[in-house]
């Protein structure tokens, strides 16, 4: 094994961008306010791309910038200017797909790598070694291959690879869908992607109704949870394994980061994960969970059961009840921002940035003047809580729950 | 010189599309052709060039499936054949393709044609400079978007005027996996009598699942008739017209009339009108001509 599988996860601002890094992401990506996808999720000014890097270095992190737009005519104006200020700031990498875009930054921010988007559905490793010769730096596979084809792609190019293996997943070859375009004017390939292919369709044939009304189709995707291949991937020399969902929480981000730095790290240190391990940690990932999820292409063509039918698949979990600011050893509070409700003395469990999964009761509840609490039901409320447990500042808090998905198909 | 390139659905249907006046075909098959209206087998490919080159036709083949790894040997097999074959150009979407022309030395029979990606002409030109002999415009921006991108590159790029347009291109079974849950049997391969309606919407919107996954079209016919003019004068030279869904009959009427109109023979705004009128079915539009999308999510 040569060097360690970059472990690249989302940050849709600052405050997640941080809390990335603290639970272990050896690089986070984000979208600058210009030239990016996700219009939502990019929000990063200048500023605060620079705040970003220097948190990210100070803790051995690298800071990635989609400037994956594809640019309509209007579009290109600035670029330079901003592919400079991101050099300048020091970035180390930018994802696109335009190779205007990419051109640029090779002639204009040279110390830039230029990632290639995963919107070029590069399936092969001529695709990778196309990019290569053009003086790319990494080429992000599409979602749409195999464990098989992955490793045999990296058999044969000696581009460094990155490849998805959490988040959502785009039912089509990224970037040749234009589904929301169509039907809600938004451009899918400039940041306004509608998801209408998670919306509920009639099928007909002819004029025959074949669809169930009961369950209408629909062309939604379980999310991608790639777990299991890790250890292949690594030993199969990928660069980087990539966890999408730049619109998704700092619980979400925290759960999973954490949990993937434990398996990875696991498996450079044992060489592989057992059966047992595994379940261990599907069962951790399973508590960030919004979306139940399936395997994608690792295995070949998805089975009916990798899709969405008759959910939304939008379900908000009221699992995380709270932030830890601060912790007292000698008194053993932890002051808390609350994030959902909860009351004092329940089971609950405890992960932070250097602290792994831990269950634990919750003692007395009070608030800032000291009154006993019946109930913590206040978003971002400080409290205190007696805990019988070590705790550490940035961990979080979640509720113990038992996740039944045997009535989702 | 104006090419307008059309999709034949049999050998017979090269004569009849020379004589209405088209100057390119584009000719599809099994396993390397996604989304054509019709699959010659690779055997025919030979006769389909001598015919072409008698009726002085240029033959493009499409070679726009993506390409896995263990695909590849195929593929370069492939390409040397279309090379020693003589082909007069090669669609594609994975740059895969590109890199393997480049080794077999045929970059410049490559068309480019990644459905959703050239949006402006710095992208446009990119591929261009590596020496391929055209790229395909995005069939999804506005007319003027389109015009601004031709005045500025070198007069090799296409301009998909004419058919349904396809919207996204899914690997999977989509339908086949909906008839299982839905414990429904169906036929829904290769079925292309398919079509999508919305929960809320009225628009039906063709859906085919084949060998190479799911494909969705729009819920609109494209017609240029009222555009074709201005697209010439801007400096695009090469006019597809899809018979997707239709027959050599509606292909041939369809060139014919854009014939007629840039010969100044009819009148484009009368065609259109004519046109959608008889193909009411099919929701002939403007396409994205005058509808410009936007950038951000709305509220």
């Amino acid at each position: 094994m040569e060097k360690k599988i970059e472990l690249l996860a989302p940050a849709g601002d600052l405050e997640r961008l941080k809390i990335a890094v603290l639970y272990g992401a050896d690089a986070v990506y984000l979208g600058g306010k210009q030239f990016s996808l996700r219009s939502r999720a990019s929000n990063f000014t200048i500023e605060d791309i620079a705040e970003g890097v220097k948190f990210a270095n100070a803790h051995g992190a690298h800071v990635h910038v989609t400037v994956n737009m594809l640019p309509h005519e209007e579009d290109l104006d600035g670029l330079k200017e901003y592919l400079m200020e991101l050099e300048r700031i020091g970035v180390t990498a930018i994802i696109a797909a335009s190779p205007t875009i990419m051109m640029c930054a090779k002639k204009y921010a040279p110390k830039l790598e230029v990632h290639v988007s995963t919107q070029h559905s590069s399936t092969n490793a001529s695709a990778a070694n196309y990019w290569k010769q053009k003086g790319m730096d990494r080429v992000v596979l599409a979602r749409e291959v195999t464990l098989e084809e992955i490793k045999e792609t990296a058999k044969h190019t000696d581009v460094p690879l990155e490849v998805f293996i959490h988040g959502g997943m785009c039912i089509s070859y990224s970037g040749r869908c234009v589904l929301s375009n169509n039907m809600t004017g938004r451009d899918a390939n400039r940041g306004g992607c509608a998801q209408s292919c998670r919306w509920k369709y009639r099928l007909f044939e002819k004029n025959r109704a074949i669809h169930d009304e009961k369950d209408l189709f629909s062309m939604s995707s379980k999310d991608l949870m790639a777990a299991r291949y890790i250890p292949e991937l690594i030993h199969a020399g990928i660069a980087s394994l990539k966890i999408e969902g730049r619109m998704k929480s700092s619980y979400y981000i925290a759960t999973l980061i954490k949990t993937y730095r434990l398996l990875i790290d696991e498996v450079y240190e044992k060489g592989n994960i057992s059966e047992e391990r595994l379940q261990w940690y599907f069962n951790e990932f399973s508590k960030a969970e919004n979306r139940p999820t399936a395997i994608g292409f690792y295995e070949g063509q998805p089975l009916p059961s990798a899709q969405l039918y008759g959910v939304n698949g939008a379900g908000v979990t009221q699992e995380y009840i709270a932030y830890v600011l601060d912790y007292s050893e000698e008194t053993q509070v932890a002051t808390l921002e609350v994030r959902n409700n909860f009351k004092p003395h329940i089971e609950a469990e405890v992960f932070g940035p250097t602290i792994t999964t831990t269950k634990f009761m919750f003692g007395d509840l009070y608030d800032k003047d000291g009154n006993k609490m019946d109930v913590a039901k206040t978003p971002m409320q400080v409290i205190y809580a007696k805990v019988p447990c070590p705790m550490e500042k940035d961990a979080m808090i979640r509720k113990v729950m038992i996740k039944d998905r045997r009535d989702i198909y | 010189m104006l090419d307008i390139i059309v999709t034949p659905f049999a050998f017979e249907d090269l004569k009849k599309v020379k004589e209405a006046k088209a100057t390119s075909v584009v000719i599809g098959t099994p396993f390397f052709s996604v989304r054509a209206v019709h699959e010659f087998p690779q055997s025919e490919l030979k006769n389909i060039k001598e015919e072409c080159s008698r009726l002085g036709l240029q033959m493009y083949v499409l070679v726009n499936r993506f390409f896995v790894e263990e695909e590849l040997p195929k593929l370069r097999e492939f390409l040397a054949f279309l090379k020693e074959l003589d082909v007069d150009g090669i669609y594609y979407g994975d740059e895969g393709v590109l890199y393997e022309a480049q080794c077999l030395g045929i970059k410049d029979k490559l068309i480019y044609n990644p459905d959703t990606l050239i949006t402006n002409r710095m992208d446009a030109q990119y591929y261009l400079d590596e020496g391929i002999k055209m790229v395909t415009i995005s069939k999804d921006i506005t007319l003027d978007e389109m015009v601004s991108i031709a005045k500025h590159i070198d007069k090799k790029c296409e301009v998909i005027i004419h058919g349904r347009l396809n919207m996204m291109h899914s690997k999977r079974n989509l339908l086949s996996s909906y008839m299982s849950f839905v414990k429904k049997n169906e036929n829904v391969r290769n079925n292309y009598d398919l079509y999508l309606m919305e929960e809320n919407r009225d628009e039906h919107m063709p859906i085919v699942e084949d060998e190479t996954g799911t494909h969705v079209y729009t819920g609109f016919t494209l017609a240029s008739f009222e555009e074709i003019q201005i697209l010439k004068e801007a400096g695009i030279q090469h006019f597809r017209i899809d018979g997707i869904f239709h027959d050599i009959d509606y292909v041939i009427e369809a060139t014919k009339l854009y014939r007629d109109i840039l010969d100044g023979k009819k009148e484009a705004e009368e065609v259109f009108e004519t046109y959608s009128k008889k193909y009411e079915e099919d929701h002939v539009t403007h396409g994205f001509y005058y509808t410009k999308t936007s950038k951000v999510k709305e509220g």
